[in-house]
């Protein structure tokens, strides 16, 4: 914290480089892309280390002894080969996130393959058929939360339809010196057990003293009494709270993990969010960010000052500094509970000031569809693609979003806390849906991207002057190879127990499940809908997810998609490897307590 | 997904083999991962009234899965030295409904007097936030007797918690030639803690026992005031 301090006395002088700072710094120049390897071929080994991530030593689980492990790049269309050993204690397996691999080598322990026994090295093989940002991470326990996990870097054989002058990999993960096992049996202790930022009594008392008149104190009074009824905190955004730390780069903010660039070029960022916990707000106060890629795929670019990353996706995006001055990567979690922070500058030691947080964010019952309904009991969002609906003045109820892909619906501007809340297919009053853009007929051959130098899709600006980049706002570069519409709908919902910590799909645990099934190349349009209180990032394996949001045939293509409390998310999928898949929340203590399910394909 | 490789202590050995719990092999699946437990609250004070100190041992604890859960309750009290109430609940729980355990299970109190009871009720957390406890008792010599409690944490700061609570023990019939039928003894309590950590929280507690169907000559009400330190683990 002292550093911490010391930097923002140092940008207050305006003291930017200082020649006594410690050689250790010259290490956290982030390493260019550029400068990484294409290979075929990797040998990793797994092993518990040492780490010290707090000023403390703790045992993190490490690749090849660093955390995160070694950056994987290859070349689209090669056959790669990665050796793995496995120096833990007990079984592990690696899983190639967003990779369209063959079942075999998926790398889930007891699902795709036996696991890798300690003391063994497994050989993975496969055939790289996509480009992009991608990551690796365990799929055995709670291994990945102990550091265990690393990016994917796959070149295209065609160059992307967007130019860059250099980029960086930005891995945005978490860390808590307790053990991962020892985190999810304090949570099974203890509902909340991470949870100091409840709102306190004297708070509320402090509202209800505050509220202008007696409509709003009686909304104050209701909305804290029907939480209450519900049994439910409006501040769970997250599990876990202060004891975390958050990083970059594995690089916590006090190290000012710097990556350099010269005023006026392009800066390709490749953000991964490897978190097994958090979901991050990701910002560079003063530069406006172009995001070109979402899961390693090509979308037609849109211009944001924020966007909101899950646990499991990937954005691409560029910048363009013009100026030689540093820039603050500010990532806070969107908890508030605390922030990762890098820094882009045209020479080591700079810094820029770190933006405030904000207040840490409160559900209201709007967010959770129950505005004005009466009679609600235990169970939000029993009809959560009503309840969702209700939330949102101003949207034309007979027309839900499934059923009118590509119509232009009106919704009003979101605060931080609902940037990604919005439905699929809604378009904002100041900009033109997306399916409307024109260029489309140019765009509407398969494998024709949109051109390199059209102008960005620009994101509304919201009430506090953020363009936040939305769901609704991603197109995919070319079209969809297939277009059919859904032989089926597979429902999925999302639910669970928070108070006793457990989580599930459709009311049923992973053990006590059976799996979904679907068929190879069938066409299935899978509808999640949250009923819980907190933003679940769902991960399918083996397939990309078209998004249903407006864009018709360039829905984008997802691994892992952000579904918000009381929301319903539709995507269309179809398999074209047999097997038998996993499909889970990526808040991995989510998925541990049985919020996963398999997906058999034959 | 993954085939379970936590440690597995003796203690977890024996709760899976009081609950049955066949499952945990090594084939067990994650979300199946037995879990506890306990919290130890030890206090020590003086009810107004009575010569010499007056301490309180509660335990209340689980060890289990997210269904099936072995519950164990100790509460003592001694007063002036001496044990005036000892009683120990083993409880299987299961998990009914979100929020809500049935158990059942056996109650064995020490003192004051060497007592068996059959239990059965229901614990969990009720609308508005309330920390229920509701057992039914049928002692060894077929006497029924209940207990309702209520609790409630209210935050002063997300540290200093103030949680009063409410509890009443009923008796369907004369368990006592001093005990008639109806709510015979009530306690309301206020104990304020200040959580330094989820697991340790140093508190002081005031209450105030009741007698409302003591016969004259009777148990008089009491106020006890203890301070003492309250452990999860």
């Amino acid at each position: 914290m002292d550093e911490l301090k010391r930097r923002s006395l140092q940008s207050l002088l305006g003291l930017g480089a200082i020649s006594v700072l410690p050689a250790a710094w010259a290490q956290l120049r982030a390493v260019e892309v550029g400068a990484v390897p294409v290979n075929r071929a990797y040998d990793l080994t797994v092993a518990e280390t040492a780490l010290n991530i707090t000023g403390k030593p703790a045992m993190g689980i490490t690749i090849n002894g660093t955390m995160p492990g070694p950056v994987l790049r290859f070349r689209e269309g090669d056959e790669v080969v990665i050796r793995v050993t496995n120096q833990l204690r007990e079984i592990t397996g690696i899983h190639w996130h967003g990779l369209l691999v063959p079942n075999s080598q998926d790398g889930v322990p007891g699902v795709t393959f036996p696991g890798i026994q300690p003391g063994e090295t497994f050989t993975y093989r496969f055939k790289l058929r996509q480009s992009g940002t991608y990551w690796y991470h365990s799929h055995a326990a709670l291994q990945e939360a102990a550091g265990y996990f690393a990016p994917i870097i796959i070149d295209p054989i065609k160059p992307d339809p967007f130019k860059y002058d250099r980029e960086y990999l930005v891995m945005l993960s978490d860390w808590n010196d307790t053990p991962p096992p020892q985190v999810l049996a304090n949570l099974k202790k203890v509902d909340g057990y991470y949870n100091y930022r409840r709102i306190t009594t004297p708070q509320f008392l402090a509202q209800l003293r505050n509220a202008p008149d007696k409509k709003a104190r009686d909304a104050v009074w209701n909305d804290r009494m029907e939480w209450a009824k519900m049994r439910m905190d409006p501040t769970d955004f997250s599990d876990g709270g202060d004891e975390w730390t958050f990083l970059m780069a594995g690089k916590k903010p006090a190290e000012n993990w710097t990556a350099l660039f010269k005023p006026g070029e392009r800066v390709r960022l490749r953000f991964i969010n490897a978190s097994p916990m958090n979901l991050f707000d990701v910002r560079i106060p003063g530069l406006p960010m172009t995001v070109v890629q979402a899961d390693g795929q090509n979308v037609s670019p849109v211009e944001v000052d924020e966007f909101r990353i899950g646990n499991g996706e990937t954005y691409d995006v560029i910048v363009q500094p013009k100026e030689a001055k540093a820039y603050s990567i500010f990532v806070p979690t969107i908890a508030r509970i605390g922030y990762a922070l890098g820094t882009l500058a045209p020479e080591l030691g700079m810094s820029a000031p770190v933006p405030d947080m904000g207040p840490k964010p409160v559900r209201t019952m709007d967010d959770m569809g129950m505005a004005g309904m009466p009679g609600m009991d235990a169970k939000p969002a029993a009809n959560a693609g009503m309840a969702a609906m209700a939330g949102m003045a101003g949207m034309d109820m007979s027309k839900p979003a499934a059923t009118a892909p590509g119509a232009p619906m009106v919704m009003p501007s979101t605060p931080a806390d609902k940037a990604m809340a919005d439905m699929p297919g809604m378009s904002t009053p100041d900009k033109p849906a997306p399916a409307a853009k024109p260029g489309d007929s140019m765009a509407g051959m398969p494998g024709m991207p949109d051109a390199t130098g059209a102008a960005p899709i620009i994101a509304p600006v919201d009430a506090d002057g953020l363009r936040r980049l939305k769901y609704a706002l991603l197109r995919a570069a070319t079209r969809n190879a297939d277009n059919r519409a859904p032989e089926r709908e597979l429902l999925v919902r999302l639910t669970g127990d928070m108070t006793r910590y457990f989580w599930s799909i459709n009311g049923k645990k992973l053990s006590d499940s059976k799996p979904f099934k679907m068929g190879l190349g069938e066409r299935v349009r899978i509808k999640m809908v949250n009923e819980t209180m907190m933003e679940h990032p769902m991960h399918l394996h083996g397939v990309f997810m078209e998004l249903v949001n407006g864009n018709g045939a360039f829905g984008p293509r997802k691994h892992t998609i952000i579904v918000p409390p009381a929301q319903t998310v539709e995507l269309d999928a179809t398999y074209e490897d047999e097997g038998t898949w996993a499909f889970h929340c990526h808040l991995f203590y989510h998925a541990a307590t049985g919020m996963m399910r398999l997906v058999e394909v034959a | 997904m993954n085939i379970n490789h936590k440690q597995i202590t003796p203690t977890h050995w024996l709760a899976a083999a009081v609950l049955g719990l066949s499952a945990l092999s090594a084939q067990a699946m994650e979300d199946e991962s037995i879990y506890s437990y306990t919290k130890v609250e030890a206090g020590t004070g003086k009810i107004r009234g009575q010569a010499g100190s007056s301490q309180s041992l509660n335990v209340d604890g689980w060890i289990g899965g997210d269904i099936n859960r072995l519950w164990y309750q100790f509460d003592g009290e001694r007063t002036g030295g001496r044990t005036e109430a000892s009683e120990l609940q083993l409880l299987y729980g299961r998990y009914i409904a979100p929020f809500w355990d049935a158990q059942v299970g056996l109650r064995h109190d020490e003192r004051p007097g060497q007592r068996d009871y059959l239990a059965v009720g229901v614990r969990g957390l009720a609308p508005y936030a309330f920390d229920v406890d509701l057992k039914l008792f049928v002692r060894n010599d077929g006497k029924v007797s209940a207990r309702t409690r209520f609790e409630n944490d209210f935050l002063l700061t997300n540290r200093f918690i103030a949680r009063p609570y409410i509890n009443v023990e009923w008796s369907a019939s004369n368990l006592d030639p001093t005990v008639r039928r109806g709510p015979y003894q009530t306690d309301i309590g206020l104990q304020a803690r200040y959580e330094f950590n989820r697991r340790f929280a140093p508190y002081v507690d005031v209450s105030r026992t009741f007698y409302p169907r003591a016969q004259s000559g009777g148990q008089q009400p009491a106020t006890t005031v203890r301070a003492g330190l309250r452990v999860i683990f």
